[in-house]
């Protein structure tokens, strides 16, 4: 049994042990309604890796509900929360997805100033993943399309978060995390490749977090960051895991972000180095089975004028992504997006949003390339309760 | 192996003993007024700083609300907004806001106005703060009348009564009677009749109250810390809620100029 599984099932045991009387839970959520008022993408590629989409043009708008959120959190004891997220997605006639996106204890232990969370948790690496994810964390309405779409978020997974804050002299303070999860595995139904440039749901990493561990590796990782209220934050992250059934093909994620928030002004950067070892599903796309990709994405937002009393925020969002083979080749994927939009905060329950965004994503294929190319104007609310 | 054990002896000595019999949680407005609260704050009392941004996020919220229903009783040192939002969502915990004004102010003023008989308006559980109010309006010549409600729904019978004698009405505090349709009552039967309503947070005059005795928020903070302190020992805690000197007057100066009442710095 790893150190991981003791630990965990350590604090399950634990929250089991505490008292139940005062276990009384806190239900709050929220509902993400999405009116795609014009989309227009123009698609092309060989047919096998498109899965089914037609090449030309895709057009359509309508409404839909991409998200109704549930939060339930109690404490466990004194200084012990439980906290979970049940997320419905893609709701129709019926869900298309139903998620646990976390669900963790929040444990603060009694020496070192401390704190554990253990369960399914979600990972400290970058910023936006786990300050900026929900919608109304965020000013803007669509998350960055390559993180979001490929990386997947939030990235959440089964393990352990340690983190500890120092504080500073000028009201300055760092926080330290390090954790220790089942990590990403291969693409599901094959054991050789991470990614594979097919739609939909090869090129993404998201589903390749599983609900258990498919090697004996466990993946590490921390992060460092300083912050202070009123100008923002700096921070490095990194991620190490072994994706592979045997444990020796290894995924390594290194970020960096900077947050600047004086006065209204919001500015968020994020930079992504991916580096992926032996992936055989994007060796033909990009020339190796060793590849890299290196990216930013960077969002503004500051208030425009006032509507009833109620500030109007704008905001633009503009990201840059390529993965190629580790040392240069030929090969490229590349993601490239621009979006903005304006956002009002109608009561402190309702906020809408309206954004327009382009985006170009292109990627080699044994035959030619996928291309997708586009536009997309939306409009959303998000409502908190 | 050795880690793996002290990891569980950490998680099992966070989880702690079974929880002491009265745990109070006491509500502060922001984080400078938390740390005031903290140094002065008993081992049963947990503070939490109350940011309306911060509770805008759902996740934050449901933290908040938590840690406030694991508690016995909630005591809140903070402006009526605070206290509104506290009144609407904690459920089951008995919530108390601390109405920490300086009442001799108010009574100063009542004097010179010519208010010898004002009705005070107040929640069972209030009768304290009465009795300390009433005996200082005593000793300024000023008749202090009780007007004790079980219930909300106890108002509509109980203040057309009081108003055909009081020269002014005072709320003594409390969630109940400071939000929603009880104040909107309060204030609406006041101004038909020309009577001045005295409420206990300044944010309620721009809602129609005449005035208000805004709170000097480090003395509204260490009242409120002792008022905790008193509950988490198994003191009453409408016992602790006294009023404590420091801050202003608050006028309503658009109501002071239609009835012709003298207010401190004029009317519009």
């Amino acid at each position: 049994m790893s150190l991981l599984r003791r630990t965990t099932a350590a604090v399950l045991l634990a929250a089991v042990l505490a008292p139940a009387a005062r276990a009384k839970v806190a239900f709050t959520g929220y509902g993400h309604l999405l009116m795609p008022v014009d989309t227009h993408f123009k698609i092309r590629g060989p047919s096998a890796p498109l899965g089914g989409l037609p090449e030309g043009n895709l057009i359509s708008k309508g409404f839909r509900v991409d998200a109704v959120g549930l939060f339930a959190t109690t404490k466990v004891s004194e200084d012990v929360e439980f906290l979970m997220d049940l997320t419905f997605r893609n709701i129709g006639n019926t869900v298309g997805q139903t998620r646990i996106q976390y669900a963790y204890l929040d444990a603060a232990l009694p020496w070192g100033d401390l704190k554990m969370q253990a369960g399914r948790v979600n990972l400290p690496f970058n910023y936006y993943n786990t300050r900026r994810f929900y919608p109304f964390q965020r000013v803007e309405l669509s998350a960055p399309v390559f993180v979001n779409g490929i990386l997947g978020l939030p990235i959440a997974d089964a393990g352990a978060v340690l983190s500890r804050r120092f504080e500073l002299d000028g009201g300055w303070g760092v926080d330290a995390r390090a954790y220790a999860v089942n990590g990403y595995g291969s693409l599901s139904g094959s054991t050789a490749s991470l990614r594979s440039p097919s739609l939909p749901g090869g090129l993404g990493l998201a589903g390749n977090l599983g609900a258990s561990n498919n090697n004996k590796d466990v993946a590490v990782g921390a992060q460092v960051a300083a912050n202070r209220a009123g100008i923002g934050e700096v921070g490095a992250s990194y991620y190490r895991g072994a994706w592979d059934r045997e444990g020796r093909r290894v995924l390594q994620l290194a970020g960096a972000h900077a947050l600047w928030t004086p006065g209204e002004f919001d500015l968020l950067a994020e930079y992504l180095h991916l580096h992926a070892g032996g992936d055989e599903g994007m060796a033909q796309s990009l020339g190796s089975t060793s590849w890299v990709t290196h990216g930013v994405f960077l969002t503004a937002a500051h208030p425009l004028f006032s509507v009833g009393g109620r500030e109007v925020a704008g905001w633009g969002h503009f990201e840059n992504y390529h993965s190629r083979r580790a040392g240069g080749g030929p090969g490229r994927e590349v993601l490239r997006s621009y979006s903005g939009g304006a956002t009002l905060a109608v009561n402190d329950n309702v906020t809408l949003k309206a954004e327009a965004l382009y985006l170009f994503y292109a990627v080699p294929t044994t035959s030619k390339a996928i291309i997708l190319d586009g536009r997309l104007i939306q409009a959303a609310a998000v409502i908190t309760f | 192996m050795r880690r793996a054990r002290g990891l569980v002896v950490a998680v099992l000595l966070a989880l702690g003993p079974p929880a002491a019999a009265l745990n109070v949680a006491l509500v502060v407005s922001g984080e400078s007024q938390k740390k005031a609260a903290i140094e002065r704050a008993g081992k049963d009392v947990k503070v939490l700083a109350f940011d309306p941004v911060r509770l805008g996020d759902p996740i934050e919220k449901g933290r908040f609300l938590a840690a406030l229903q694991a508690s016995d009783r909630v005591i809140a040192a903070a402006d009526g907004e605070a206290c509104g939002w506290l009144g609407r969502e904690v459920e089951g915990v008995a919530v108390h806001c601390v109405t920490s004004y300086d009442a001799r102010k108010i009574l100063a003023f009542a004097r010179a106005a010519g208010w010898t008989r004002i009705a005070a308006v107040h929640m069972t559980g209030y009768e304290r703060v009465y009795a300390r109010l009433s005996v200082l309006a005593r000793a300024r010549g000023i008749a202090l009348v009780p007007v004790r409600l079980e219930g909300t729904r106890d108002l509509a019978r109980a203040l057309p009564k009081a108003l055909k004698t009081a020269k002014a009405v005072w709320i003594l505090g409390d969630p109940r009677l400071t939000q929603g349709a009880a104040f909107d009552y309060l204030v609406e039967a006041t101004v038909a009749r020309r009577v001045p309503l005295i409420a206990p947070d300044a944010a309620l005059v721009g809602r129609g109250a005449f005035l208000a005795a805004e709170s000097d928020p480090a003395a509204l903070t260490r009242h409120a810390v002792d008022a905790a302190n008193l509950a988490a020992g198994g003191a009453p805690t409408a016992a602790a809620l006294t009023t404590a000197p420091g801050g202003r007057l608050v006028f309503n100066r658009v109501l002071a100029r239609r009835w012709g009442v003298l207010v401190p710095g004029g009317t519009p």
